[in-house]
Formats: C-alpha cells, structure tokens, sequence
C-alpha cells in the first residue's frame, strides 16, 4: 500500500461541510440542512453522515445520498481498540451503508462508543487512556478497519469529562497516525475542552502535531456546566463557540498542507443562528490550501 | 503496560461514572477497591487524579440506561416498580456485582439486568416469584433480539446428510404452566395505558391484573424466538412433544432422525416429516452444514 503522503493526494477536497447524525433533523429548531445547501452551497459543500448501523439512515441523509452529492461516513459505534468489536455483521453493515453513501473517506471519535458488547444501552463516548499502549491498539483499530473496507480511516480526538493517561491528546493521536500511517480528525472544540480541563492553554502541544497529517477540522459549540465544584464543558455543538477554539482554529488551518475538509457541527440549530459561524469559517479559509467549495462528486 | 490493562483500566473508569459508591471506593483505597482488576500502580493513580466529581458529572447517564433497559423488561420492571422503594431497587443494579462484572468482562448488560431483577431484591411477599419469572421471560426475549441473523447457507450445501439443530435464534425456556399466560396478561395491561410500555412500567398508580402465586414445578417448555426479517420477537406455548423434539434438536442431526424422534413419539411417517419440514420452512430449525465437533 502506498504511504499516507502518497494517498493524501487522492483524497478529494471537500470544502466546508456540515454534520448529521440519525434523528438530528428532526429535532426541534434543527438546522434544515438542505435548505442550507440551497441557499448557502459554500456552507454545505458536503455532508459528515453521522453513522450508527443499528439505525441507519433518516430521511434527510437518505436525501442527501440520493442526490449524489459529497459525503463522509463518521461511525458513531465502533471501539477501534477492541478487536472483538469488528465482528462480521457490523463490518457487513457498514460496508452496506459505505458503498450507499459513496463517501470520501470514514471517519470519527477514537474513542470508547460503548461499554461491553454493542447493545442497546450501552452507548457512551470516552476518551481513550492517553498512554503508548492504548494508541498502538487504537492504531491497529485503524488499519483493520481501512484494509477492511478500502477507505481512508481518520480517527478524531472525542471530547470528555475525564482524561488519563501519561500523553498528551495531541501526542496520542499523533502516535496513533504514525503508527497506522493515516491522517487525523483534529476537532478544535474538543480539543479546547480538553485544553480547559487539564489547565492547559489553547495552543499546548499543537507543536508536536503531525500537520501535514491534518485532513479534516471540525469546530462547534459548546456549553459549561457544574457539579459538586466540577466545572466542565458539554459538546452540544451549540453556535457559541469558546474563544479557545477559535484560537486553535485560527493557529492551525492555515498551517495544514493537506487540509480537505472543515465541518462546522451545528445540526441542532435554527438556520439564522449558524450563519455567522459559517461566514467566520469561510472567511478564515481564504488563508488556506482549502477551497471553500471545491465541488467534488462522489 | 500491556494493552488490555488500558483497556481494563478504561472499563473501571465506566464503573466509576455509573456507580458513585464505587468511585468513592476507588477514591478511598484504590488498591483495595480494585484488588481483583490488573492494573498498574501508575493506572490506578491515573484513575484518582481528576477531581472527584468529573465522574458523576453526567448525572443522567444511569438513568439513561436504566430507561433503556426497562425499555426492554417492561412487565418485571413494571412489577419491581410497584415494589416498595422499586425505583430505589432498579437503581441499585449500577452497584452490583452483575453489573460490574458485565462492564469488566465486556458483557451484556440486559442479561445481567435480568439476573437481577430474578434476584432475592425482588421477591415480594404475596408474589413471591412472580418478578423472577417474568424476568427468565424478558432475558430470553432480550437475547433472541440481540442474535445477528445469519443468511441460509446455498441450497446446493445442504444434502440429506445436512444436520439440522435449534437455530440461534430461539431459545427453549421450561416455566411454570402459568407464566405464559400471566405474561401476556400483564403486557397486554401495559399496552392498554395509553402511553408507551415505558410510561406504562412507571406509571405506579396504574393497576396491573392481580395474578396469583405460582405454586408447583416449572413443567412447560415456551419457545422464544426472533425470526429474521420477522416483526419482532414472539413468545409460544408448545405441546409436549414438539418441546421433546426441539429439545432433542439442540444437538443437531439430520432431518430423518428427527422425522425419526417424531415417529417414536407416534407420528405417523408423512406426519413426522411434515412436522419437521414446517419447523425448517419457519427457520425454528436451522441447517449446520459443518457438524459440531463433541
């Protein structure tokens, strides 16, 4: 197989994007991202197809594939550092719905999606322990899945409440690309989350960050709470962005050779609300190796 | 650090957000507390460096998953509910030893759930087996509807020399003459209220039909199953005999030694291959082209 340097070049550049999961459109005040797509082409160059097997897809990603046009696969429930959990009929699955949705590559939060065997009930997200040993499984994770169904794999850095481990973040993911020789998700909102938990500032660690690794950024919002004096922040992809992510945000895309892909995760959100948001993305890409609207076909 | 202690480590992180007593266990004495996890005395510092609190810090994900999982128990978790402190009993199975095995052990929690509610915690003075029983009921159905269907091998495979046996997804379970009955009653009730089974279990004021306590042995074989491509799992009494042959097919063997079991039980022949081709058409049977190994 060709190296991650060469494969990155036939990677499409997807342009800004958005994201769905299975139900999001439906919600109340969600963002009618086909309207989206018709009004502002540039916001919604393609769409990250949020993707548990169990449930598939709803009607507006069903509307969204049918169209033909652009589309990732994010899994929403795969251990990548459990073997077991590759078991025969999720990767039938999930072969199925790939070839449907044609997407440009798979991606998603390298993390833990469950607990125990993929039931009902026993769906969370963690972060992985932040050690050497857990990248080298999570890294294996990567490989078996791309040799599997024939698609690049990014993994993406989840967010969380607690993080251990002896790494890093940022050197954990970057120990995991090395080692599958892939690229990276890196969400900039998680990463300031985690940056505000352990005491860190924004920019700690991005130093050792392999760039040109770098395909897809994410940014969203999200809100803080508290308990029992914890003060944490939840990924509710809100448009209220914390300053930090945008920092991250700023420093780093126009640092990435190999940058394809921005997804702007504001699924639950009423249109009006989101367009700022958009307009400071796309603004920020003019300083990129990314066009805006690249305009790729599946 | 071997892998499978991150990953062991990861798990124990899990037990922590779901059960607050445990956490502050760990918190307490971390090599006490997890004496029989192999960890490394660096990871189990790891596990006591946040802040406490980050772990509840979801305060909804137990009862997240205990809505789920009644989801799936409705009738025992209707009549667990109607227990004095019910709720307070059904949060309890986050501390148990069950549910700490099954995140540990990469296991099912609705089968550990069920073990619980067949607990002593639930028996009840005027019923004093009535929620175990629904509950054998309720695991059986939770594991029909978690078997992946598997597609038919080619037809050019199978030859008169195939074994069939019970397909994966049924199971036999051998109940009081009563259970049956008294499930169905008590679902049809839930479905009555109005509201979702869910809505249904919790709603306390609500009457379930009275039943009474089973008294004798556990007699009657019900046959639990989830056909593929079906609407759902189903819950059916069966005569003895057809319990005797289904029971025999646990052990897969070939087609006329089954026709064969059904004529000893008196059958006529074309009775007996009828009866048998009817539970191969219904998938009740499935073919195992590679003989199991004894």
């Amino acid at each position: 197989m060709a190296s991650f340097a060469e494969r990155v070049h036939t990677l499409p550049a997807l342009g800004l994007g958005i994201s769905t999961e299975y139900g999001a459109s439906t919600a109340p005040d969600a963002l009618d991202i086909l309207a989206l797509r018709s009004a502002h082409a540039t916001y919604a160059g393609f769409l990250e197809v949020g993707v548990e097997v169990a449930k598939g897809l709803d009607d507006t990603a069903q509307h969204w594939v049918r169209e033909g046009w652009p589309a990732t696969y994010h899994f929403l429930d795969v251990n990548l550092d459990e073997a077991e959990d590759f078991d025969a009929p999720w990767l039938q699955a999930v072969a199925e719905i790939a070839e449907h949705i044609q997407p440009a590559w798979m991606c998603g939060d390298a993390g833990l999606w469950h607990f125990g065997r993929r039931e009902r009930g026993h769906m969370l997200l963690l972060p992985p322990i932040l050690c050497a040993e857990a990248a080298r499984s999570q890294a294996e994770g990567v490989v078996r899945l791309r040799d599997t169904l024939g698609y690049e794999v990014l993994p993406e850095n989840p967010p969380g409440h607690v993080y251990l481990g002896d790494l890093h973040i940022l050197d954990f993911y970057a120990q995991v690309a090395d080692l599958a020789d892939t690229g990276l998700l890196l969400d900039c909102a998680h990463l300031a989350i985690y940056q505000r938990l352990m005491g860190h500032e924004p920019l700690t660690g991005l130093d050792g960050t392999p760039l040109d690794r770098v395909v897809e950024l994410h940014v969203a919002g999200s809100t803080p709470h508290e308990h029992e004096g914890f003060t944490y922040w939840e990924d509710d992809h809100t448009p209220e962005m914390l300053a930090e992510t945008w920092t991250i945000f700023d420093w780093l895309a126009p640092k990435l050779p190999n940058l394809k892909a921005v997804v702007f995760e504001c699924e639950r959100n009423p249109l009006h609300s989101v367009l700022a948001g958009f307009e400071r993305l796309t603004t920020a890409l003019e300083d990129t190796v990314l066009p805006p609207a690249a305009g790729w076909q599946p | 650090m071997a892998a499978v202690s991150a990953m062991a480590l990861q798990r124990v992180v899990v037990r922590m957000m779901y059960d607050p007593a445990f956490c502050k266990r760990v918190y307490a004495n971390p090599e006490r507390a997890l004496h029989d996890v192999p960890l490394t005395p660096q990871e189990r510092q790891w596990l006591v460096t946040p802040k406490p609190s980050a772990y509840g810090a979801d305060a909804y994900r137990s009862h997240r998953a205990l809505t789920g999982l009644l989801e799936e128990f409705p009738v025992a978790g209707a009549l667990a509910v109607r227990l004095p402190r019910g709720i307070q009993r059904l949060q309890q199975f986050f501390a148990t030893r069950a549910f700490h095995q099954c995140v540990q052990a990469r296991g099912s929690m609705a089968a550990a759930f069920g073990a619980y509610l067949g607990s002593e915690v639930f028996r009840s003075r005027n019923m004093p087996s009535e929620i175990a029983h629904m509950a054998t009921v309720e695991t059986a159905i939770a594991y029909v509807r978690r078997v992946s269907p598997t597609p038919l091998p080619p037809t050019e495979s199978i030859t008169t020399e195939t074994p069939f046996g019970l397909a994966p997804w049924v199971v036999l379970l051998t109940a009081h003459p009563a259970v049956s009955a008294r499930y169905h009653r008590l679902l049809a009730s839930l479905q009555q209220h109005g509201g979702s089974l869910l809505e249904a279990a919790l709603d306390t004021p609500y009457r379930l039909p009275p039943g009474s306590a089973f008294r004798g042995k556990a007699t009657t074989l019900i046959l639990v199953s989830h056909i593929p491509d079906s609407d759902g799992p189903t819950l059916e009494g069966m005569t003895d005999d057809l319990g005797k042959l289904l029971t025999a097919a646990k052990t897969p063997m070939r087609l006329s030694d089954l026709s064969a079991l059904a004529e000893a039980m008196g059958c006529e022949p074309e009775e007996a291959s009828d009866a048998v081709a009817e539970l191969v058409d219904a998938r009740i049977l499935n073919p195992h082209p590679h003989p199991a190994v004894s």
